[in-house]
Protein backbone atom coordinates (compact mmCIF):
# COMPACT_ATOMS: atom_id res chain seq x y z
CA UNK A 1 0.00 0.00 0.00
CA UNK A 2 1.54 3.39 -0.79
CA UNK A 3 2.62 5.66 2.00
CA UNK A 4 0.39 8.47 2.37
CA UNK A 5 1.73 11.71 4.13
CA UNK A 6 -0.75 11.95 7.28
CA UNK A 7 -2.18 14.85 8.72
CA UNK A 8 -5.25 14.01 10.06
CA UNK A 9 -6.13 12.44 13.32
CA UNK A 10 -9.58 11.19 14.75
CA UNK A 11 -10.89 11.54 18.22
CA UNK A 12 -13.84 9.65 19.35
CA UNK A 13 -15.96 10.58 22.35
CA UNK A 14 -18.33 7.98 23.46
CA UNK A 15 -20.25 8.84 26.74
CA UNK A 16 -23.52 10.08 28.57
CA UNK A 17 -24.78 13.10 30.13
CA UNK A 18 -25.68 10.98 33.35
CA UNK A 19 -27.57 13.71 35.59
CA UNK A 20 -28.32 17.05 36.79
CA UNK A 21 -27.97 17.66 40.12
CA UNK A 22 -29.98 20.90 42.16
CA UNK A 23 -28.29 20.58 46.08
CA UNK A 24 -31.93 22.26 47.13
CA UNK A 25 -34.43 19.75 45.26
CA UNK A 26 -36.09 19.90 42.17
CA UNK A 27 -39.29 21.73 42.29
CA UNK A 28 -40.05 21.60 38.70
CA UNK A 29 -42.59 19.13 36.78
CA UNK A 30 -39.78 18.17 34.33
CA UNK A 31 -36.42 19.03 33.08
CA UNK A 32 -35.13 18.23 29.92
CA UNK A 33 -31.46 18.85 28.42
CA UNK A 34 -30.21 19.52 24.99
CA UNK A 35 -27.20 19.41 24.04
CA UNK A 36 -24.48 20.81 21.22
CA UNK A 37 -20.96 19.98 20.48
CA UNK A 38 -19.46 23.18 19.40
CA UNK A 39 -15.70 23.20 17.52
CA UNK A 40 -12.91 24.73 16.48
CA UNK A 41 -12.33 26.15 12.12
CA UNK A 42 -10.14 23.38 11.51
CA UNK A 43 -12.65 20.50 12.82
CA UNK A 44 -15.23 18.01 11.38
CA UNK A 45 -18.05 15.77 12.22
CA UNK A 46 -17.15 12.19 11.21
CA UNK A 47 -20.24 10.62 12.32
CA UNK A 48 -22.64 11.01 15.61
CA UNK A 49 -25.20 13.41 16.37
CA UNK A 50 -23.66 16.70 17.01
CA UNK A 51 -26.65 18.40 18.61
CA UNK A 52 -30.20 16.28 20.98
CA UNK A 53 -32.66 16.54 22.91
CA UNK A 54 -33.71 14.35 25.68
CA UNK A 55 -36.36 12.78 27.26
CA UNK A 56 -38.83 14.86 29.81
CA UNK A 57 -37.21 13.48 33.31
CA UNK A 58 -38.02 13.79 36.63
CA UNK A 59 -36.11 12.74 40.29
CA UNK A 60 -36.87 9.69 41.47
CA UNK A 61 -36.50 9.06 45.31
CA UNK A 62 -33.71 11.53 45.71
CA UNK A 63 -34.75 15.01 44.96
CA UNK A 64 -31.96 16.63 44.10
CA UNK A 65 -31.02 14.73 41.25
CA UNK A 66 -32.66 14.21 37.62
CA UNK A 67 -31.12 10.96 35.71
CA UNK A 68 -30.95 11.41 32.16
CA UNK A 69 -28.40 9.11 30.73
CA UNK A 70 -28.39 10.69 27.52
CA UNK A 71 -26.05 9.44 25.07
CA UNK A 72 -23.62 11.36 23.62
CA UNK A 73 -21.10 10.24 20.44
CA UNK A 74 -18.98 11.85 18.22
CA UNK A 75 -16.45 11.22 16.07
CA UNK A 76 -14.70 13.96 14.54
CA UNK A 77 -11.59 15.03 12.86
CA UNK A 78 -9.00 17.41 12.73
CA UNK A 79 -5.38 18.93 11.96
CA UNK A 80 -5.21 20.86 14.61
CA UNK A 81 -5.69 20.37 18.43
CA UNK A 82 -6.52 24.37 18.34
CA UNK A 83 -10.60 24.39 18.54
CA UNK A 84 -11.10 21.39 20.84
CA UNK A 85 -14.64 20.10 20.74
CA UNK A 86 -17.17 21.35 23.97
CA UNK A 87 -19.92 20.22 24.89
CA UNK A 88 -22.87 23.04 25.51
CA UNK A 89 -25.60 21.82 27.77
CA UNK A 90 -28.64 23.24 28.20
CA UNK A 91 -30.82 22.28 31.65
CA UNK A 92 -34.86 23.65 30.84
CA UNK A 93 -37.94 23.32 33.11
CA UNK A 94 -41.65 22.42 31.72
CA UNK A 95 -44.22 23.54 33.98
CA UNK A 96 -47.99 23.67 34.09
CA UNK A 97 -48.13 27.45 34.93
CA UNK A 98 -44.97 29.04 33.95
CA UNK A 99 -44.01 26.95 31.05
CA UNK A 100 -41.14 26.22 29.12
CA UNK A 101 -38.09 27.96 31.59
CA UNK A 102 -34.23 27.88 31.56
CA UNK A 103 -32.61 26.42 34.23
CA UNK A 104 -28.80 26.74 33.15
CA UNK A 105 -26.22 26.16 30.60
CA UNK A 106 -23.31 23.62 31.39
CA UNK A 107 -19.94 23.92 29.44
CA UNK A 108 -17.60 21.26 29.30
CA UNK A 109 -14.05 20.81 27.32
CA UNK A 110 -14.41 17.18 25.94
CA UNK A 111 -11.69 15.00 27.38
CA UNK A 112 -8.11 15.81 25.70
CA UNK A 113 -6.76 12.77 27.11
CA UNK A 114 -7.35 9.22 25.94
CA UNK A 115 -9.71 7.23 28.64
CA UNK A 116 -12.71 7.36 31.00
CA UNK A 117 -13.23 10.70 32.30
CA UNK A 118 -15.63 11.36 34.68
CA UNK A 119 -16.69 15.44 34.64
CA UNK A 120 -19.01 18.26 36.40
CA UNK A 121 -19.63 21.26 35.16
CA UNK A 122 -21.50 24.27 37.06
CA UNK A 123 -24.89 25.15 35.32
CA UNK A 124 -24.49 29.03 35.32
CA UNK A 125 -27.78 30.88 34.82
CA UNK A 126 -27.54 34.63 32.86
CA UNK A 127 -29.35 37.50 34.86
CA UNK A 128 -30.35 40.71 34.00
CA UNK A 129 -27.99 43.14 34.12
CA UNK A 130 -30.02 45.87 35.44
CA UNK A 131 -32.87 46.56 38.07
CA UNK A 132 -35.61 47.12 35.77
CA UNK A 133 -34.75 43.81 34.04
CA UNK A 134 -34.42 41.93 36.99
CA UNK A 135 -38.04 43.53 37.85
CA UNK A 136 -39.49 42.18 34.57
CA UNK A 137 -38.21 39.07 34.68
CA UNK A 138 -39.68 38.67 38.33
CA UNK A 139 -42.90 39.76 37.23
CA UNK A 140 -43.69 37.94 33.58
CA UNK A 141 -41.87 35.04 35.22
CA UNK A 142 -39.24 34.91 32.09
CA UNK A 143 -35.40 34.74 32.86
CA UNK A 144 -33.50 35.91 30.28
CA UNK A 145 -31.90 33.24 27.82
CA UNK A 146 -28.73 33.31 25.68
CA UNK A 147 -30.16 33.42 21.78
CA UNK A 148 -27.38 31.00 21.05
CA UNK A 149 -25.47 28.89 24.05
CA UNK A 150 -22.48 28.22 21.24
CA UNK A 151 -21.46 31.92 22.59
CA UNK A 152 -20.55 30.33 25.87
CA UNK A 153 -18.12 28.16 24.03
CA UNK A 154 -16.13 30.61 22.39
CA UNK A 155 -15.51 32.54 25.37
CA UNK A 156 -14.85 35.85 23.17
CA UNK A 157 -18.13 38.03 24.55
CA UNK A 158 -19.11 36.31 27.71
CA UNK A 159 -17.70 39.56 29.35
CA UNK A 160 -20.93 41.35 28.61
CA UNK A 161 -22.91 38.68 31.02
CA UNK A 162 -23.79 38.69 34.23
CA UNK A 163 -24.45 35.50 35.29
CA UNK A 164 -25.44 33.02 38.51
CA UNK A 165 -24.76 29.42 38.99
CA UNK A 166 -26.97 26.76 40.60
CA UNK A 167 -26.23 23.11 40.44
CA UNK A 168 -24.36 20.79 38.16
CA UNK A 169 -24.41 18.56 35.53
CA UNK A 170 -22.59 15.08 35.61
CA UNK A 171 -20.97 13.93 32.82
CA UNK A 172 -19.18 10.61 31.44
CA UNK A 173 -16.58 10.78 28.36
CA UNK A 174 -14.35 8.06 26.74
CA UNK A 175 -11.98 9.63 24.72
CA UNK A 176 -10.34 7.11 21.79
CA UNK A 177 -7.82 9.11 19.18
CA UNK A 178 -6.23 7.82 16.64
CA UNK A 179 -2.69 9.21 14.95
CA UNK A 180 -2.25 11.72 17.66
CA UNK A 181 0.92 10.79 18.74
CA UNK A 182 1.85 9.72 14.79
CA UNK A 183 1.61 13.58 14.59
CA UNK A 184 3.88 14.40 17.05
CA UNK A 185 1.19 15.04 19.81
CA UNK A 186 1.23 14.33 23.32
CA UNK A 187 -1.33 14.48 25.40
CA UNK A 188 -0.70 11.65 28.02
CA UNK A 189 0.82 12.22 31.35
CA UNK A 190 2.71 8.70 31.55
CA UNK A 191 3.72 6.85 28.60
CA UNK A 192 1.99 3.71 29.16
CA UNK B 1 8.54 23.78 15.55
CA UNK B 2 7.77 22.54 19.10
CA UNK B 3 3.87 23.26 19.63
CA UNK B 4 1.49 23.74 23.02
CA UNK B 5 -1.68 23.77 23.08
CA UNK B 6 -3.40 25.23 26.74
CA UNK B 7 -6.75 23.75 26.57
CA UNK B 8 -9.02 23.87 29.59
CA UNK B 9 -11.27 26.09 31.40
CA UNK B 10 -11.04 29.22 33.66
CA UNK B 11 -13.53 27.56 36.13
CA UNK B 12 -14.19 29.37 39.55
CA UNK B 13 -13.33 31.55 42.40
CA UNK B 14 -13.72 30.58 46.01
CA UNK B 15 -13.72 32.10 49.52
CA UNK B 16 -14.00 35.62 48.40
CA UNK B 17 -16.43 36.39 50.26
CA UNK B 18 -17.64 39.46 48.39
CA UNK B 19 -21.54 40.16 47.95
CA UNK B 20 -21.04 41.83 44.52
CA UNK B 21 -20.78 39.74 41.77
CA UNK B 22 -17.20 39.16 40.72
CA UNK B 23 -15.44 38.41 36.92
CA UNK B 24 -11.63 37.89 36.50
CA UNK B 25 -9.56 39.30 33.56
CA UNK B 26 -7.08 36.56 32.35
CA UNK B 27 -3.71 37.12 29.96
CA UNK B 28 -0.42 35.06 29.13
CA UNK B 29 2.81 36.02 29.39
CA UNK B 30 5.08 34.09 27.20
CA UNK B 31 8.89 34.82 26.54
CA UNK B 32 10.26 36.24 23.38
CA UNK B 33 10.84 32.38 22.10
CA UNK B 34 6.85 32.07 21.89
CA UNK B 35 4.39 32.97 19.59
CA UNK B 36 0.89 32.73 19.72
CA UNK B 37 -0.54 31.19 16.64
CA UNK B 38 -4.18 31.05 17.28
CA UNK B 39 -6.49 31.44 20.33
CA UNK B 40 -6.46 34.99 22.51
CA UNK B 41 -4.17 35.45 25.30
CA UNK B 42 -6.31 37.60 27.04
CA UNK B 43 -9.81 38.06 27.61
CA UNK B 44 -12.29 38.55 30.23
CA UNK B 45 -14.81 36.32 31.75
CA UNK B 46 -18.42 36.84 32.42
CA UNK B 47 -19.48 38.40 35.84
CA UNK B 48 -20.99 35.65 38.22
CA UNK B 49 -22.80 35.74 42.04
CA UNK B 50 -21.50 33.97 44.77
CA UNK B 51 -23.67 30.52 44.96
CA UNK B 52 -24.09 28.93 48.31
CA UNK B 53 -20.72 27.38 48.42
CA UNK B 54 -18.81 30.63 48.38
CA UNK B 55 -17.72 30.39 45.04
CA UNK B 56 -18.14 32.11 41.25
CA UNK B 57 -18.31 29.81 38.57
CA UNK B 58 -17.26 31.23 35.30
CA UNK B 59 -16.24 28.09 33.37
CA UNK B 60 -14.60 30.19 30.27
CA UNK B 61 -13.20 28.76 27.77
CA UNK B 62 -9.50 28.65 27.21
CA UNK B 63 -8.17 27.38 23.82
CA UNK B 64 -4.68 28.71 22.64
CA UNK B 65 -1.85 27.51 20.65
CA UNK B 66 1.86 28.42 21.06
CA UNK B 67 5.49 28.01 19.03
CA UNK B 68 8.14 27.74 20.64
CA UNK B 69 12.02 28.35 19.52
CA UNK B 70 12.99 27.53 22.80
CA UNK B 71 11.55 26.38 26.34
CA UNK B 72 12.52 29.90 28.23
CA UNK B 73 9.81 31.71 28.79
CA UNK B 74 7.42 29.14 29.53
CA UNK B 75 3.55 30.51 29.73
CA UNK B 76 2.22 31.68 32.83
CA UNK B 77 -1.59 33.04 33.41
CA UNK B 78 -1.81 36.26 35.16
CA UNK B 79 -5.17 36.77 36.55
CA UNK B 80 -6.70 40.02 38.08
CA UNK B 81 -10.49 39.48 39.36
CA UNK B 82 -13.03 42.70 39.91
CA UNK B 83 -15.77 43.31 41.47
CA UNK B 84 -18.94 44.85 40.26
CA UNK B 85 -21.89 46.05 42.00
CA UNK B 86 -25.47 46.62 41.56
CA UNK B 87 -24.65 50.27 40.98
CA UNK B 88 -21.75 49.11 37.95
CA UNK B 89 -18.95 50.37 39.97
CA UNK B 90 -15.57 47.81 40.01
CA UNK B 91 -12.71 47.69 41.35
CA UNK B 92 -10.03 44.68 41.79
CA UNK B 93 -10.67 42.50 44.38
CA UNK B 94 -7.47 39.86 43.46
CA UNK B 95 -4.39 39.40 41.73
CA UNK B 96 -2.75 36.34 41.32
CA UNK B 97 -0.36 34.40 38.98
CA UNK B 98 0.80 31.40 38.00
CA UNK B 99 3.09 29.35 35.99
CA UNK B 100 1.42 26.61 33.72
CA UNK B 101 2.71 23.46 33.88
CA UNK B 102 5.46 21.52 31.34
CA UNK B 103 3.57 17.85 31.41
CA UNK B 104 0.80 16.89 29.54
CA UNK B 105 -2.29 15.96 30.71
CA UNK B 106 -4.80 17.23 32.93
CA UNK B 107 -4.22 19.48 35.79
CA UNK B 108 -5.89 21.82 37.97
CA UNK B 109 -4.45 24.52 39.24
CA UNK B 110 -5.72 26.57 42.44
CA UNK B 111 -4.40 30.15 41.88
CA UNK B 112 -4.24 32.01 45.67
CA UNK B 113 -4.81 35.52 44.81
CA UNK B 114 -4.02 38.75 47.21
CA UNK B 115 -4.95 42.36 47.04
CA UNK B 116 -3.40 45.93 48.24
CA UNK B 117 -4.49 46.49 51.38
CA UNK B 118 -6.30 49.22 52.97
CA UNK B 119 -3.16 50.89 55.30
CA UNK B 120 -5.14 53.23 57.47
CA UNK B 121 -8.11 53.31 59.28
CA UNK B 122 -9.83 55.90 57.75
CA UNK B 123 -9.05 53.97 54.09
CA UNK B 124 -10.81 50.74 56.06
CA UNK B 125 -13.70 52.68 56.90
CA UNK B 126 -14.19 54.19 53.91
CA UNK B 127 -13.38 50.45 51.73
CA UNK B 128 -16.07 48.78 54.39
CA UNK B 129 -18.83 51.37 54.01
CA UNK B 130 -18.44 52.91 50.34
CA UNK B 131 -16.54 50.32 48.95
CA UNK B 132 -13.09 50.55 46.28
CA UNK B 133 -10.15 49.23 46.62
CA UNK B 134 -6.49 49.48 45.89
CA UNK B 135 -5.19 48.95 42.34
CA UNK B 136 -1.41 48.11 41.28
CA UNK B 137 -0.22 50.85 38.39
CA UNK B 138 2.36 48.40 38.06
CA UNK B 139 0.75 46.07 37.25
CA UNK B 140 4.34 43.39 36.16
CA UNK B 141 4.84 42.98 40.07
CA UNK B 142 2.20 40.39 39.95
CA UNK B 143 4.09 37.92 38.04
CA UNK B 144 7.90 39.26 39.30
CA UNK B 145 9.18 38.83 42.47
CA UNK B 146 10.97 41.86 42.99
CA UNK B 147 9.82 45.37 44.15
CA UNK B 148 7.57 43.77 46.32
CA UNK B 149 8.44 44.72 49.88
CA UNK B 150 6.96 48.10 50.11
CA UNK B 151 3.46 47.03 49.07
CA UNK B 152 1.10 46.06 51.92
CA UNK B 153 -1.41 43.18 51.22
CA UNK B 154 -4.65 41.00 52.18
CA UNK B 155 -5.20 37.47 51.16
CA UNK B 156 -8.09 36.43 49.27
CA UNK B 157 -9.71 33.86 47.82
CA UNK B 158 -8.51 31.24 45.56
CA UNK B 159 -8.87 30.29 41.58
CA UNK B 160 -9.79 27.81 40.27
CA UNK B 161 -8.06 26.49 36.80
CA UNK B 162 -9.16 22.97 34.56
CA UNK B 163 -5.96 23.27 32.08
CA UNK B 164 -5.26 20.50 29.28
CA UNK B 165 -1.74 20.80 27.95
CA UNK B 166 -0.78 18.68 24.52
CA UNK B 167 2.48 19.55 23.30
CA UNK B 168 4.00 18.16 20.27
CA UNK B 169 7.07 17.51 18.75
CA UNK B 170 9.11 18.80 21.88
CA UNK B 171 11.13 15.48 22.40
CA UNK B 172 11.99 15.88 18.54
CA UNK B 173 14.22 19.01 19.78
CA UNK B 174 15.83 17.32 22.62
CA UNK B 175 13.04 18.67 25.43
CA UNK B 176 12.81 16.26 28.38
CA UNK B 177 9.54 17.26 30.14
CA UNK B 178 8.55 13.37 32.29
Amino acid sequence: MKEIELTKFLVSFNGHIEYVIFPAGVFDEQLYIQYEVVWGIDWDPKSGLCTGTSQMARPGSDPEKVIFNMPVEMVLGSTNIFGWPQLVVTVRAKNFFSGDTLRGYALFLLPPVAGTHEMTAPLVIPRSATMLGEWLAWLTGRQPELVDPRMLATGKENYLLRTESYGHVRLKMTMVSKDMRKLGYDNMAHFL
Amino acid sequence: MAELHIIGQLQSASDFNDPNSLFCRYSFQTGPNWTLISGFSEGQTASGKENFKNSVEWVHPLDLHYVCKGIQGWPKIILQVSCLDSIGRSWVVGYGCCALPSTPGYHTIKVPCWVPAATTVTERLKQYFIGGGHELTQTDIINLGSDRFKLITQSRGEIKLNICIVLRNLTQFGVEYK
